[in-house]
């Protein structure tokens, strides 16, 4: 079963997507802040990462430059899931590793959970 | 000299007795047939032109005349012979204002009259006189020459001037020598001159001060216009510098040496290939090496956090003084201006980043929202009944609007920050309009339009935009059309091309716009008083957006409409941009 981390700080999202995405068959895994999220890709090694960008703390560009420089991590796949949704973000996360971004506002659950089956296809 | 053969003398003693001398030829010398006339005493030549001698004082009458004309007769035979003709006359006088001349001798030879000079009260004698009779200026030395005999001849007179110029000679062992130039001149007339003379040097002289006075208010005006700029300058919040034509720095104000942190003394009088050289104003010089014709505006950041807007103003001569001058461009400097933005971008950025936390503030509990409302809507939590769901999905629509009405908002918010335009590439057009007909699809079968799309007939050129915003712009135009258009209606899109530009048209037969409004269509907030009625959604956002987004692109956005007859809206955008 494949295995999906989701870092995200406000909980009712969290709760919403994770209980789509164990719906949908996969296992899920939270996150409620950077460090976690960080500490819980390094652990558990998920097949994929649904990550928000504005956390407290260390913020989802700060995760996705460490997993692009870890080789250990690199080849996690990450969606970005927030709601910054400038050009310059979407860019910067691009440039960071990101497989997609998507703006949390312009997304139904189903819509995410097809971005997350054309990527672990 | 020439000599003039006189036939006879008559003599006149003005009270109408004429004596003749005869007619005897005499010889006179052409110097006193020219000057001496109007003569009681007349020498008259073979011509019958008469010559003057003198005129004879009323005292003297009638004995002298005749004892005159005696001497002259009784001399006559010797008068050929003779180069003088002594004349023991008591007192021979020039014309009647001319002062007394007694005249002791004519010399024939010398053309000349030996004369005692007889200072009448009424007269002056000025010797070595510079003297311009036609122009009645005379200055000269005046002199007692009052009983010297001399001999003299008439040089000029003015009987205007009421003046005669004098040779006066003296006696010499073996002839006559000339001495000096006397004008002899009224007393009347003398006083007359001076004082036009000292009126004049008045005049010049008031003339002159007027002059000075002029010169030193010009100079005092002159010096306040200086002060005053000076002032200006000085005082100025913004930093300033002037070059003169050769890039030289001649200006530098207080500001522009505390924005450079520089001082005066480093910089003046110096050119820009010398300024390069100092680092402290190096990145602010460069930027006048890029010259140019026109105003140019430029930021500049010094530090991350330290950011000058820089204008740079070529100072033209204005162009008559220029067109003169061969192969000058007119350019006689420029000015820069340096104006500290620093708080301005600091604000920016701060009112930037607020606005994009709001926005993900915002963002998250209408995600929520939506989340948790698909999912129930999706019966992932169960069954719905048709009334809820009736209920939920309008709820939905309403959370939908929101999230629209944010992302106008930061579009907005972008647009009033200047941030329209960001990333230039070149795209076709064509493929972009398509792609945003396909992103309404849905919503087109949804509605049944009968929406015809006609491509170009040609390949378009490529033209540089940037996409994500056109894209905004296109699909608040077909929005539009989809939602202001009934059930089952048309929409036509054309787009085509010609040399300069792409034009893009949408045409609908829907409600239209009334005409009384069409004027506010661009404006923020801008709804249709027609459409609020049937369709309660839209933030009014959509055509402003549109027209700074097109603008922004160095295009043009129009339209046509007709209330219940339908719209049409058109950009055009240039190819070249």
């Amino acid at each position: 079963m494949k295995k999906i981390l989701i870092v995200e700080d406000d909980k009712f999202l969290r709760e919403l997507i994770a209980k789509k995405i164990l719906a949908e068959g996969y296992d899920a895994a939270e996150a409620k802040d950077g460090e976690e999220g960080l500490k819980k890709i390094e652990a558990e090694k998920p097949d994929l990462v649904l990550l928000d960008l504005v956390l407290p703390g260390m913020t989802g560009f700060d995760i996705l430059k460490s997993v692009q420089e870890n080789p250990l991590l690199s080849d996690i796949p990450i969606i970005v899931f927030s709601n910054l949704g400038q050009r310059d973000d979407v860019d910067k996360a691009i440039n960071l590793g990101a497989k997609d971004f998507l703006i949390k506002a312009h997304f139904t659950p189903q819509e995410i959970i097809e971005r997350i089956k054309s990527i672990l296809k | 000299m020439s000599l003039k053969q006189v036939k006879y003398i008559q003599i006149d003693d003005r009270r109408g007795t004429l004596y003749s001398a005869g007619k005897q030829s005499l010889l006179v010398p052409t110097t006193f047939i020219r000057v001496l006339s109007k003569t009681f005493i007349r020498l008259v030549d073979k011509e019958g032109a008469g010559i003057l001698i003198s005129k004879i004082g009323e005292s003297i009458g009638r004995g002298y005349a005749q004892s005159l004309a005696a001497i002259l007769k009784k001399e006559k035979a010797e008068i050929n012979k003779k180069t003088r003709i002594q004349l023991g006359c008591n007192a021979i006088f020039m014309e009647a204002g001319w002062g007394r001349l007694k005249i002791l001798e004519i010399d024939l030879s010398q053309s000349m009259l030996k004369v005692e000079i007889y200072r009448a009260p009424s007269m002056e004698f000025l010797k070595e006189s510079r003297y311009n009779l036609e122009r009645g200026i005379l200055t000269g030395v005046y002199e007692e020459i009052t009983g010297q005999q001399v001999y003299t001849k008439l040089l000029k007179e003015n009987r205007k001037e009421r003046c005669v110029v004098l040779s006066v000679c003296k006696e010499i062992p073996g002839g006559i020598e000339k001495k000096e130039e006397m004008v002899f001149v009224t007393r009347q007339r003398l006083e007359e001159l001076v004082k036009k003379r000292t009126k004049e040097l008045e005049d010049s002289r008031k003339a002159l001060m007027n002059v000075l006075e002029e010169v030193t208010k010009a100079r005092e005006k002159a010096e306040e216009e200086k002060n005053k700029t000076l002032a200006v300058i000085t005082n100025l919040v913004d930093g300033l510098l002037v070059f003169d034509s050769r890039d030289k720095l001649v200006l530098i104000n207080p500001q522009a040496e505390m924005l450079l942190n520089i001082g005066s003394g480093e910089v003046l009088n110096k050119t820009a290939t010398e300024l390069e050289n100092i680092a402290k104003i190096q990145p602010v010089i460069i930027l006048l090496a890029k010259g140019a014709e026109k105003n140019r505006r430029q930021e500049l950041a010094l530090q991350e956090d330290f950011i000058l807007d820089i204008t740079i103003v070529p100072l033209m001569k204005p162009a008559a003084s220029y067109r003169r001058q061969k192969g000058a461009n007119g350019k006689s400097g420029s000015l820069m201006i340096l104006h500290n933005i620093s708080r301005e971008k600091l604000i920016e950025k701060i009112k930037s980043g607020f606005v994009s936390l709001a926005a993900h503030q915002l963002r998250t509990p209408l995600s929520a929202i939506k989340w948790a409302l698909r999912m129930v809507l999706d019966e992932e939590t169960g069954n719905v009944s048709r009334e809820q769901r009736e209920l939920l999905e309008r709820t939905y629509q309403s959370n939908e609007r929101m999230i629209r009405l944010i992302n106008d908002l930061l579009n907005v918010v972008r647009i009033e920050e200047g941030k329209t335009i960001i990333n230039l590439a070149p795209a076709n057009l064509d493929e972009v309009v398509q792609a945003m007909i396909n992103s309404f699809r849905e919503k087109i079968v949804l509605k049944e339009m009968n929406l015809k799309y006609h491509q170009p007939a040609k390949k378009l050129p490529a033209i540089t935009i940037d996409r994500e915003k056109i894209e905004i712009a296109l699909a608040n135009l077909i929005d539009n059309a989809l939602n202001y258009t009934p059930n089952k209606g048309t929409i036509e899109i054309f787009l085509t091309a010609d040399k300069q530009n792409v034009e893009f048209t949408i045409q609908d037969n829907g409600v239209g716009i009334p005409k009384n409004q069409q004027k506010g269509i661009f404006s923020k907030f801008f709804r249709g008083e027609n459409v609020v009625k049937i369709e309660t959604e839209g933030t009014g956002l959509g055509m402003f957006i549109a027209k700074n987004i097109i603008e922004a692109h160095g295009g043009k956005i129009w339209f046509k409409s007709e209330e219940n007859k339908g719209t049409t809206f058109h950009f055009s955008l240039p190819i070249t941009n």
